[in-house]
């Protein structure tokens, strides 16, 4: 008699689990989670039938960082963060989802559902620019995320130790091709922006780079400020507190007009190097179909933050030029840079044969 | 040695090889000198291989130690306990994070522990009342709200 | 003397009311998050953060984000030695012992060592990083891939050794916590190793689940099979402070733990961690008895537990000396500080000399602090192990599931939870020991990736581990560990017979 009890609540748990399972929705679950408890029952959608009315949000808004704490995008997060209730009056939340080199984040985000309370930042880093071409991926950028506007694009640097005895690309190429010794370079992950750029680096002037990954920036900058490499590539804001501490000098921005934030560093190609690439582009992204006043409401905020004086401030503080474009610009920009990645990396003979 | 152990050390020391093989097949090893992605994975693979082929072939001759894995009857706590647990785990989504507390703490105390009706309800309502002030008014820890509108 | 002086000043800092104030709710607030699984102190941190931007004041904020971090360190102590619950990689090793001693009743005696070993090795920290933080750090740059692979692999060797049990299952263990960590995606190559193509197992599986699973669930699942009624602990608690032979034993273990804590926790990546590990295989080299390791010996919990102390106080060097924050939760804070306009490095000391010599007296004030908070809650805490195991048990697993929920908003955890405790289970009773696997998992990606820079720095020679001092040392210690292994097990089957390798 005993047994029977327990059996009989077990029975009617799973019972109660296939009802529950007939409405559980296959995507992972992120709707009902809501960071604060301020929130309320969330407000639909706007249908496509329905005219479009103006969008507010209701409870708190996630933005996904698909990278670690500490790092550039992360930091852009942070900034945004601190200005953000001048502008909107529900709370933003901001959510570090590193993993596979900014796929797991992108995805988490694909997966959300477009009612306006998840956003994606960093979007055309790595896993958007340049990872489709490089390997089998899953996730196709275009296919699954929307861009919603432009807010940075974190130039690569290159910067040398500062009792290095290099002040430029073209001394250390020169000792190089004079010893034959090649150049080790400190990259933050493998085929990323940063290591492309200096893959590119090598291939446009056919010096011996070799390059050592790392497991993320901080890894990378800390080899690079320790001498355990000649060279290292990064984005200004990672570099900026060794830059300014006098730790590290930054020879040379891979784009082809100096970087707004930094404007002493020359580019390569004003030293002879005729190599830019596009660096690392910040934007915010949105899952697909997002009703359109959803988009519109969210475009404007973040032009609204990236004219906001302090906002500006943090940002150049840190390294990181404010660019902000709108949709359309920022999806023409998108696709331009998508394209000369995907000729960079042919170049490289990198491109993954399925 | 009981049949127990015979089937762990089984087990290990297939899925050392399988680790093995999978990385030699399916990933990069590269060469000592420059290891690719394979090469720790095929590394360790190897490792519990090796380990654990040894240590059954060890322990196989000691014939000694046949006291039983579990004794009488005392399997079916665990047993109650791993499939409570499990169930809660899959409906902690759907049903939301409230009601399927307080049911797995109601029957947990009521099938495994016996405890006595009056500490059955005060600590399903204290534990569930308790972790959800502390995680979601305390911490702002996201939890799934399921049914309910909180 | 200057430093005296501008830690002087640094007091007034950290004293005036609205950052005691803030100091005080950080301790709080850490204790409280490191006695719950799962929720570690960079998820808080990044949760407080807008709270943060609102206090306008650099010097405060960071004191209060500090006190979140080492307020973390001490209850993650708490629940490693009462529940056999890591909270934090750095807790496990306080656990293998800590919970032995409290199954025997001592659980008091293990909390109060515990606190106050890690109040003076805080202590001793502090001390060390206003006189001699800066030369440490540099120090530290000079650890580069080669540096570090040779102190992993001394630490997985040591791991090995943690277990009182037999070597051959230890190894065992060992191999599957390294192939637990390279499930995921290889950070050098980007390519997917053993995902089978699932999202989830692309991010790989976190320390938290594991633990909370091998640790945690597989102990309550063992305490099951017994009788269910009776209490988590069956025997009668003992004192509450620990007895004049235990101060005997453990007033070493403290000073060397604080020691070995500030050196190897200046180096950032492994710090913590590795230094407990270091600590409890040095203690095992003096102890009088150490056959006692593995079974309630007060040494294995103080010096592990004041080393994680001092290393976590000293893992805040690289970032304010250096501006390099070396794990999430001082990158959440490095990131807060630039946000509000100060760049942590070299010249934070001149540029905010309030904010740096204010956060140093804080730790020392938030240590003190802390000692305050925790000794009293000794006598609660152990009130908890009287708690009727069908109560507790339900609890306990219900803060874990959600610990192992928090960590990326899904179920997925959880059910790798559950896994792991079965799995935990399962080869408990077969006498295996889930501490290398851990150390094992938790240390293994950086020794992969070490090994693989060092070669791609040397070109592909192993020259590379041998010619340079520090990683030299390193390697030289590990043969050395090795062959005195062999050796003295040699000497004893000599003596006494054979040993079985089982």
């Amino acid at each position: 008699m005993k047994k029977v009890i327990p059996l009989l609540l077990v029975t009617i748990l799973l019972s109660s689990l296939l009802l529950s399972g007939c409405g559980n929705k296959p995507a992972p679950a992120v709707s009902s989670s809501a960071p604060s408890p301020s929130g309320s029952v969330p407000a639909a959608p706007a249908t496509g039938s329905e005219p479009p009315k103006e969008w507010t949000p209701e409870r708190a808004i996630n933005i996904i960082v698909p990278y670690t704490a500490g790092g550039s995008s992360d930091l852009l997060g942070r900034a945004i963060e601190k200005v953000w209730s001048k502008y909107c009056e529900q709370p933003v939340q901001i959510v570090n989802k590193p993993g596979g080199g900014g796929v797991t984040g992108s995805v988490y985000v694909a997966n959300s559902p477009p009612d306006g309370y998840t956003l994606g930042l960093a979007y055309g880093s790595g896993c958007d620019m340049s990872m489709p071409f490089l390997q089998e991926l899953e996730y196709d950028p275009f296919e699954a995320l929307d861009p919603l506007c432009l807010i940075s694009i974190h130039t690569v640097m290159v910067g040398v130790p500062e009792n290095s005895e290099f002040n430029s690309l073209a001394d250390m190429i020169k000792w190089s091709d004079e010893t034959g010794k090649p150049i080790t370079a400190a990259s933050s992950t493998a085929n990323g922006t940063v290591d492309l750029v200096l893959q590119g680096l090598a291939y446009s002037t056919g010096a011996n780079i070799v390059i050592i990954p790392h497991d993320g920036t901080a890894g990378s900058i800390t080899t690079l400020v320790g001498g355990q490499t000649m060279i290292g590539g990064a984005h200004p804001s990672d570099f900026l507190p060794q830059y300014k501490a006098e730790r590290i000098k930054l020879i040379g921005v891979a784009t082809d007009e100096r970087d707004s934030s930094m404007p002493d560093v020359p580019t390569l190609k004003e030293q002879g190097v005729d190599f830019s690439a596009w660096g690392s582009i910040k934007g915010v992204s949105v899952p697909k179909n997002m009703p359109d006043n959803i988009k519109k409401y969210y475009e404007k905020l973040f032009k609204q933050i990236c004219e906001d004086e302090e906002f500006i401030k943090i940002m150049n503080d840190m390294g990181q030029p404010v660019m902000y474009e709108d949709i359309e610009t920022f999806t023409k920009t998108f696709k331009n840079a998508s394209e000369d990645y995907r000729n960079l990396i042919d170049n490289l003979g990198l491109t993954y044969k399925k | 040695m009981t049949k127990v152990h015979r089937i762990v050390g089984i087990i290990f020391t297939l899925l050392g090889l399988y680790i093995s093989i999978y990385s030699f097949t399916k990933l990069e090893v590269g060469t000592i000198t420059k290891p690719g992605a394979g090469f720790f994975t095929f590394v360790c693979g190897t490792g519990i291989f090796i380990s654990s082929a040894i240590w059954l072939f060890l322990s196989w001759r000691k014939k000694g130690d046949s006291t039983p894995f579990w004794g009488k009857g005392e399997w079916i706590n665990l047993l109650l306990a791993l499939v409570i647990t499990f169930v809660y785990a899959l409906v902690m989504e759907p049903l939301g994070y409230a009601i399927s507390t307080a049911l797995f703490i109601l029957l947990w105390q009521i099938v495994i522990a016996h405890s006595k009706p009056l500490t059955i309800i005060l600590f399903t309502v204290l534990g569930t009342g308790a972790m959800y002030f502390l995680f979601e008014k305390l911490l702002s820890v996201p939890l799934p709200n399921g049914l309910l509108p909180w | 003397m200057e430093t005296i002086q501008s830690l002087l000043g640094g007091f007034a800092v950290a004293l005036s009311g609205i950052n005691l104030l803030f100091g005080f709710l950080g301790c709080l607030l850490g204790t409280v998050v490191g006695v719950l699984p799962g929720l570690g102190p960079a998820a808080t941190i990044s949760l407080l953060l807008p709270v943060v931007y609102a206090m306008n004041s650099p010097a405060t904020s960071l004191i209060f984000l500090a006190g979140i971090f080492y307020g973390s360190m001490y209850g993650g102590s708490t629940t490693s030695i009462l529940l056999n619950l890591p909270g934090e990689a750095a807790s496990v090793v306080t656990a293998i012992d800590g919970h032995e001693m409290a199954k025997k009743g001592r659980a008091g005696a293990a909390l109060s060592i515990a606190a106050i070993g890690s109040f003076i090795a805080g202590t001793v920290g502090v001390i060390g990083m206003s006189f001699i933080g800066p030369p440490v750090a540099e120090l530290a740059l000079k650890f580069g891939a080669p540096e570090y692979f040779a102190l992993m692999v001394l630490g997985l060797l040591l791991a090995v050794f943690l277990t009182s049990g037999s070597p051959l299952k230890g190894c065992i263990m060992l191999f599957l916590g390294i192939f637990l960590a390279n499930i995921g995606i290889d950070p050098l190559t980007g390519r997917e190793r053993f995902t089978f193509g699932t999202l989830e197992l692309m991010g790989g599986f976190d320390f938290v689940t594991i633990a909370m699973g091998m640790f945690g669930l597989s102990e309550i699942l063992l305490t099951l099979e017994k009788e269910v009624s009776s209490e988590f602990v069956t025997t009668k608690i003992g004192r509450l402070w620990p007895t004049a032979k235990d101060w005997m034993e453990s007033k070493w273990a403290i000073i060397r733990g604080s020691i070995i804590g500030f050196f190897v926790g200046v180096i950032p990546g492994g710090g913590a961690v590795v230094s407990s590990l270091v600590s409890y295989s040095v203690e095992r080299k003096f102890a009088k008895h150490p056959e006692e390791f593995g079974k309630g010996a007060i040494a294995a919990v103080a010096g592990p537990e004041s080393a994680n102390n001092g290393a976590s106080s000293s893992s805040f060097i690289p970032l304010l000396t250096l501006g390099i924050p070396c794990n999430a939760s001082i990158a959440m804070i490095y990131a807060a500080l630039l946000v509000q306009g100060i760049t942590p490095g070299p010249f934070l000391l001149n540029d905010h000399p309030d904010v740096f010599w204010g956060v140093i007296a804080s730790m020392y004030i938030g240590n003190v602090i802390l000692v305050i908070l925790n000794l009293p809650l000794v006598g609660v805490w152990v009130k908890l192990l009287k708690i009727p195991f069908g109560i507790l048990a339900p609890l306990i697993v219900m803060i874990t599931a959600v610990g192992c929920y928090s960590l990326e908003n899904n179920m997925f955890n959880v059910f790798a939870f559950i896994g792991f405790g079965i799995f935990g289970y399962i080869v408990r009773k077969l006498d295996f020991e889930p501490g290398p696997l851990l150390m094992a998992f938790i240390l293994s990606p950086l020794m992969e990736n070490s090994l693989r820079q060092s070669l791609m720095l040397s070109q592909g020679s192993f020259s590379i581990f041998f010619t340079r001092p520090i990683s030299g040392s390193f390697m030289a210690t590990f043969f050395i560990v090795i062959i005195w292994q062999f050796i003295s097990k040699f000497r004893k089957s000599r003596k006494k017979g054979p040993v079985s390798f089982l």
